[in-house]
Formats: C-alpha cells, sequence, structure tokens
C-alpha cells in the first residue's frame, strides 16, 4: 500500500474534474446542512424539555372548609410524595393578590368580588429525574389522591401536546435524515461513476498493464472520501456561523428564561464528519459495482 | 500448408496453444490454432486483414477469452488462470497496441511509469528506469509532452517504452510499423530486437512485406482465422 501516491492521484483526479466534483460537493454539504439544521433544532427542542422537566412547578389546589390543621397535614403528605423537592402554601388571599398584581392595569375588575373565588393551594417543586413527564404525571396523581386535595395542576395538556409533537418531530428528523443519506450516496456515486465512464479507456489500458483492482480502486475511494468529507465539513461551518449569529439575534433571556440554545455538540460533529466519509466510500464502492457490471 | 500440432512435452516454449478457437457470435475469430512459441523466440505473425492475428494477441494478453481450446502461457492454463492472478500474469507481458493505446491525460513520462507504478515499484527506482528508457527511445526531451502533441512513431516508441519498462518475459506488438514511415519503423524493430536480445519472447503480428523480406525469424501464416503456413 501506498498511500502517498494514491492521495496524490486522487487529488489530481479531483483537480482534473473540479467542476464535476465541486458541485458534487456542494450538494453534499447543502444535504449535510438539511440534517444538520434539523439535527439542531432537534437537539435543542429536546434541551428544553429536559430543562422544563429539571423544574416543574405544580399548583396543588385544595377542597373548601379546610382547616389550618388540615394544610399542615396536607403539605406533610405531599412533601412525602416522591419527587416532591418543596410545597409551600398559598393561601386564597395571596393568590387574589397574585392575581391582581399580574392583572396590572385591570386588576380594578377584582374590585367587585363578594368573596374570593379562588382555592387554597400548595405551589410544589417537582424534580422528575429519569422519571421524565410520566414521572411528574404520577406525582401529581398521588397528590390528588391525597384527602383535601381537589386538583393538582401543571399544564399536562400542553406538555402532552408539546412532548407528542416532539417525538414525531424525532421520528420525522430520522426518516429525513436517512433519506438525505439515501441522497448524499446517490450523488456520490454518480459523480464517481462519471468520472469512471469519462475514465473507462484509462482503467482499461491500466488493467492491461497489470493494475490490480486495488490499485484502481484506491485513488476513487480517496476522491470518494475527500469528497464526502468536503460536503460535510461545509456543511457544518454553515451550520455554525448562520447557529451563532442567529442565537446572537435572538432575545433568549426574554423567550425561554434561563435556557440556552446550544450547536451540535463535538463528539455529533465528528459522527457526521466521520458519515460523510463513509458516505462517500460507500458511493463510490456502488458506482464500481455498478460500473463493472456494464 | 504446414499445420503442425504442438508437442505435448514442449518444456522449451512459453507460449502454447492447443486447438484454440474463437468466435463472435457466429463468426468465428479463430479456428482450431495449436501453436508452440519457444522461450527467447521472436516470430513474426502474419496475414491478410481480418486473419486473426490481433485476435490472436489479444488472446495471449488476456483481453479476451477462448471459445475453445486451451492456452498455457509459462505453463499456466488461461482458462484456469484465477482472476486474482490475472494482473500479476499481465506484468509478465509487455504489449505494443496496434492504436499505441497511451493515456491522453498523462505525460509521455506518467505514461511509461505507469507500468512501474501498479507493480508497486518505488519512486527512486521508477525514475531511474524510465529516464533510462526514455533515453534509449530517443524521447527524453519530451518526457513532459502529452500523447496527443506527438507524432505517430514517437507515440509508437513510447508505447514501446511502456511495453518493455517492466522487462517482461513476453513482448505482443500488434502491427508496431504499421503506420509509420521506413525510418521510424525500423526505429520500432530495433527496440524491440533489443528487448529481443536481452531474453524476451517476442511476437509481432504484421502484414507489413518489408519487415519480413530479410527476415530469419520464424514466420507464421494465418488466413480466414486459421495457421496456413509457418516457417523460417
Amino acid at each position: 500500500m501506498r498511500p502517498i501516491f494514491y492521495l496524490r492521484q486522487a487529488l489530481d483526479d479531483l483537480w482534473d474534474n473540479k467542476v464535476l466534483h465541486g458541485l458534487a460537493v456542494s450538494t453534499i454539504s447543502l444535504i449535510f446542512l438539511l440534517a444538520g439544521a434539523f439535527a439542531l433544532v432537534f437537539l435543542n427542542v429536546s434541551q428544553l424539555m429536559t430543562v422544563q422537566q429539571d423544574n416543574v412547578r405544580m399548583m396543588v389546589y385544595l377542597k373548601g372548609g379546610l382547616t389550618a390543621p388540615d394544610f399542615g397535614l396536607i403539605q406533610q403528605a405531599i412533601e412525602k410524595t416522591n419527587r416532591v423537592r418543596s410545597a409551600s402554601f398559598v393561601s386564597k388571599a395571596q393568590a387574589l393578590e397574585r392575581l391582581r398584581e399580574s392583572m396590572d392595569h385591570q386588576a380594578g375588575l377584582l374590585e367587585g368580588l363578594s368573596q374570593n373565588p379562588l382555592p387554597d393551594a400548595f405551589e410544589v417543586v417537582v424534580s422528575p429525574g429519569s422519571g421524565g413527564w410520566e414521572g411528574v404525571k404520577m406525582t401529581a396523581a398521588k397528590i390528588e389522591g391525597i384527602s383535601g386535595v381537589d386538583e393538582a395542576n401543571y399544564g399536562q395538556a400542553w406538555l402532552e401536546k408539546f412532548s407528542m409533537v416532539a417525538s414525531l418531530a424525532r421520528m420525522a428528523a430520522m426518516a429525513l435524515g436517512s433519506l438525505l443519506l439515501v441522497a448524499a450516496l446517490s450523488i456520490t456515486a454518480n459523480t464517481i461513476r462519471l468520472v469512471l465512464y469519462n475514465r473507462r479507456d484509462e482503467i482499461r489500458i491500466m488493467e492491461l498493464v497489470g493494475a490490480t483492482n486495488g490499485f484502481i480502486r484506491a485513488s476513487f475511494y480517496i476522491q470518494g472520501m475527500i469528497q464526502g468529507f468536503l460536503g460535510g465539513i461545509v456543511a457544518l461551518a454553515i451550520l455554525a456561523v448562520v447557529f451563532f449569529i442567529l442565537v446572537a439575534g435572538l432575545p433568549t433571556q426574554e423567550l425561554l428564561g434561563r435556557f440556552q440554545f446550544h450547536f451540535i455538540p463535538m463528539g455529533y460533529c465528528l459522527l457526521g464528519l466521520v458519515l460523510s466519509v463513509a458516505v462517500g466510500a460507500a458511493g463510490c464502492h456502488l458506482s464500481f459495482a455498478q460500473f463493472h457490471k456494464e | 500448408m504446414d499445420t503442425q500440432y504442438p508437442e505435448t512435452d514442449n518444456k522449451s516454449a512459453i507460449i502454447r496453444l492447443f486447438h484454440v478457437s474463437k468466435r463472435f457470435g457466429a463468426q468465428a475469430a479463430l479456428t482450431d490454432v495449436n501453436l508452440d512459441v519457444e522461450n527467447n523466440e521472436f516470430l513474426f505473425l502474419t496475414g491478410p486483414s481480418g486473419a486473426g492475428k490481433s485476435t490472436l494477441l489479444k488472446l495471449l494478453y488476456l483481453a479476451d477469452t477462448i471459445s475453445e481450446g486451451q492456452i498455457l502461457l509459462k505453463g499456466m492454463n488461461l482458462s484456469r488462470l484465477p482472476k486474482k492472478r490475472l494482473p500479476f500474469l499481465r506484468r509478465d507481458i509487455g504489449v505494443v497496441f496496434q492504436d499505441y493505446k497511451l493515456i491522453p491525460t498523462r505525460t509521455v513520462y506518467d505514461n511509461i511509469a505507469l507500468v512501474l507504478e501498479v507493480a508497486g515499484a518505488n519512486g527512486k527506482f521508477v525514475k531511474r528506469k524510465v529516464s533510462h528508457l526514455l533515453r534509449t527511445v530517443d524521447m527524453e526531451h519530451k518526457a513532459g509532452a502529452y500523447p496527443q502533441s506527438l507524432s505517430g512513431g514517437e507515440q509508437q516508441r513510447v508505447a514501446v517504452a511502456r511495453a518493455i519498462c517492466g522487462d517482461p518475459d513476453i513482448v505482443l506488438a500488434d502491427e508496431p510499423t504499421g503506420s509509420l514511415d521506413a525510418e521510424s519503423a525500423k526505429v520500432i524493430m530495433d527496440l524491440l530486437s533489443g528487448i529481443h536480445a536481452r531474453g524476451a519472447t517476442v511476437l509481432v503480428a504484421t502484414h507489413d512485406e518489408a519487415l519480413l523480406k530479410n527476415t530469419r525469424r520464424r514466420i507464421v501464416t494465418l488466413k480466414q482465422g486459421c495457421i496456413v503456413d509457418q516457417g523460417f
């Protein structure tokens, strides 16, 4: 094996067919850019869900007619419940006050009330840990079973929809990723095939002077891998530039609180590059198989 | 007419053809050809166009397969040769093609060097050997030129240099002087005689009467795919 010789051959060939290979690299980079953008959105949505789960705030509304000792007993029962980090009592008067503050200019609407319609409640912080949303759901069910508790609310309907959309997005991303991968594979295979047809006389001459299959194929495989690698690296570079420009311009703090957008982790970036190189090699393999068949 | 069958125990023959036939569809290109070529022999294959000379050479450099019969090359039965061994056997055969078959995107130097590169020779050896060959065929000044910028005679000299570059045991030349003037033809034949003198077996397919007129080499005549005559 003479890697430097084959590499030189491959680079010469890439240069000789620079327009063709340039087009292939552009298309591959576009495909990996799309796949990368999906991965980026998917990773950030997943991370956003995790952040939410880390700190789920649940409002536990109590039934009417309870007394102060009842509140104490209920608080103890809530605090003993699995995954509950803290429980603080919010009296109906405090709740009304909070509502008034939150209504700001419309607070006058509350003036006409003859009695406080809000129930006493506990503000509960739940840490579901690895249990995820299922854990939160179980905790809420247990709390609702405590005597004197009317309802435990943590925005289930919204969160369940959000989870469902996230799962669908995950499946769509996987399906799309597979399709894009096949497209990248086909583009590399077709480019190498065009080069092969362009050079079929040369390949025939090489065979006649005693070149082995390995000798003939080596430089083409390297070309395919370089093509894949360049496509991957260009996609990653464009994705990084666009991502950091967008994130710098977004009011993240106002929109999502303490959540911060993250770029694709280094490990995944490297995995993407390895995948792009593998796509290049596999494309080359396919084109040789087709070339020999014809 | 003298169509001898090869002796079955001829150990000095480097090429042996037993009842070889080649057909392209219904068209017979070679019919029941029997021939022994001795080691270090210089042999002419002649006959009119379409007699089967090029087909015979193609079978010998494994560009095509026989329809019937057997070919032994250096004792190896080509019909039973594993595919993996093919490139290695081809390295023992230098071929001068009728249409030169030089790679247009490679320089003269690179075209000749290819034979050594495929065999895995190291860079220094390749440089030394190719430079020597370029001097031998008087093409040193055109080392960096591309084939399309060369005359027919120059391309043929490069083709001969490439054929003998790997010091093959067998050299096959298909009409090596076909499109050349007398002077260029003499240069090519001198080069082939040179490689023969160094121990190679040389087979030249030609219908050039001038080449055959005063030769003392064996001449095998083909007609319509059959050997119709052979002798000195």
